[in-house]
């Protein structure tokens, strides 16, 4: 759960240094290994060591028609679901010569909407992205502030590929302490991986 | 149905759903399509109100004298006839055209 992460430029291993002054440091890496899951948590991956952090993940597949819904986790590991996430976001989606794009938005109590619904059911265009947190322990947030959150993510469903790029939040002071990736139903292909990052500003 | 739960001192569990946990899984399953049915819904409604007005607009300008191509210029708005014939000239089939337009022309009175 815990060490430093390779870059990808010549080191085989050791930390990144961020511009600002801290290092950005790998916390933890979730799979799905031998068989589908219908949810991954990773518990306690966000402590008050770090402010900011961003969660990379990559190959995500259902075995059914459904869309990426994560929620946060309080930090006795129970899925945040007392207030609504907040998102909105713009998108860009067509078949292979089409193209639209627009804005939209949405709140649900029980994940994140983060793809407007467009499923992520495409083996040749499995869905990746990223997740900024800019400080989910509010160590420099005041108290009063609302968690808040944006992302990136891009994938493909039948005779759609789509990219939406969004923020969110909900009206709570709650730190968070880990997240689950799921889906609105069905289950999370093998090959799914996600990996937690932390920086100190 | 099994999910996987990575802990904090760094080990990882792969667990059987409970009953409980699955009928909460199943509840939620329902309460997210719900709300999906209903957001779907208005968005529906929104885009036909939107494709109603958008032809009648065009309708009465045309009344008014302009060419489709004038009021295509000022509006945007492509009747569904000529995004149809448009695909046609770039090479699709007729059943193709009508997939991506919804439109079918009208068949043609025998001779």
């Amino acid at each position: 759960m815990s060490g430093t992460v390779g870059d990808n430029t010549a080191r085989a291993s050791g930390v990144i240094a961020s511009a600002g002054g801290g290092d950005f440091v790998k916390i933890a890496t979730a799979e799905v290994t031998g068989s589908v899951a219908s949810s991954i948590d990773i518990q306690g991956c966000f402590t008050s060591t770090y402010d900011n952090y961003q969660i990379h993940f990559n190959r995500l597949n259902f075995d059914g028609s459904a869309y990426f819904f994560p929620v946060f986790l309080d930090d006795s590991n129970a899925a945040i679901t007392a207030d609504n996430y907040y998102t909105k976001g713009h998108d860009l989606l067509g078949d292979y010569d089409g193209n639209s794009d627009g804005s939209w938005k949405n709140s649900s109590t029980t994940g994140l909407m983060m793809t407007n619904g467009s499923f992520s059911q495409k083996d040749q265009r499995v869905t990746s992205g990223i997740i900024y947190l800019p400080d989910p322990r509010k160590t420099r947030t005041p108290g009063s502030g609302y968690q808040t959150f944006w992302y990136t993510i891009m994938g493909g469903q039948s005779s759609v590929f789509w990219r939406y790029d969004g923020i969110g939040y909900q009206s709570l002071t709650t730190p968070y302490g880990g997240i689950q990736f799921k889906g609105n139903s069905d289950n999370i292909e093998v090959g799914f991986k996600a990996t937690v990052y932390g920086l100190k500003t | 149905m099994e999910k996987l739960i990575y802990k904090k001192d760094g080990t990882v569990e792969r667990v059987t759903l409970t009953a409980e946990e699955e009928a909460a899984r199943n509840a939620d399953i329902a309460k997210v399509k719900a709300e999906d049915d209903e957001r779907n819904a208005a968005r529906e409604a929104v885009a036909t109100q939107k494709a109603t007005d958008s032809k009648a607009g065009n309708d009465k300008l045309i009344a008014l004298g302009l060419t489709q191509d004038q009021v295509t210029a000022m509006t945007g708005f492509v009747p569904l006839s000529i995004q149809y014939q448009n695909l046609i000239d770039a090479g699709k089939t007729a059943e193709e055209a009508t997939t991506l337009t919804g439109y079918t022309p009208p068949e043609e009175p025998p001779e």
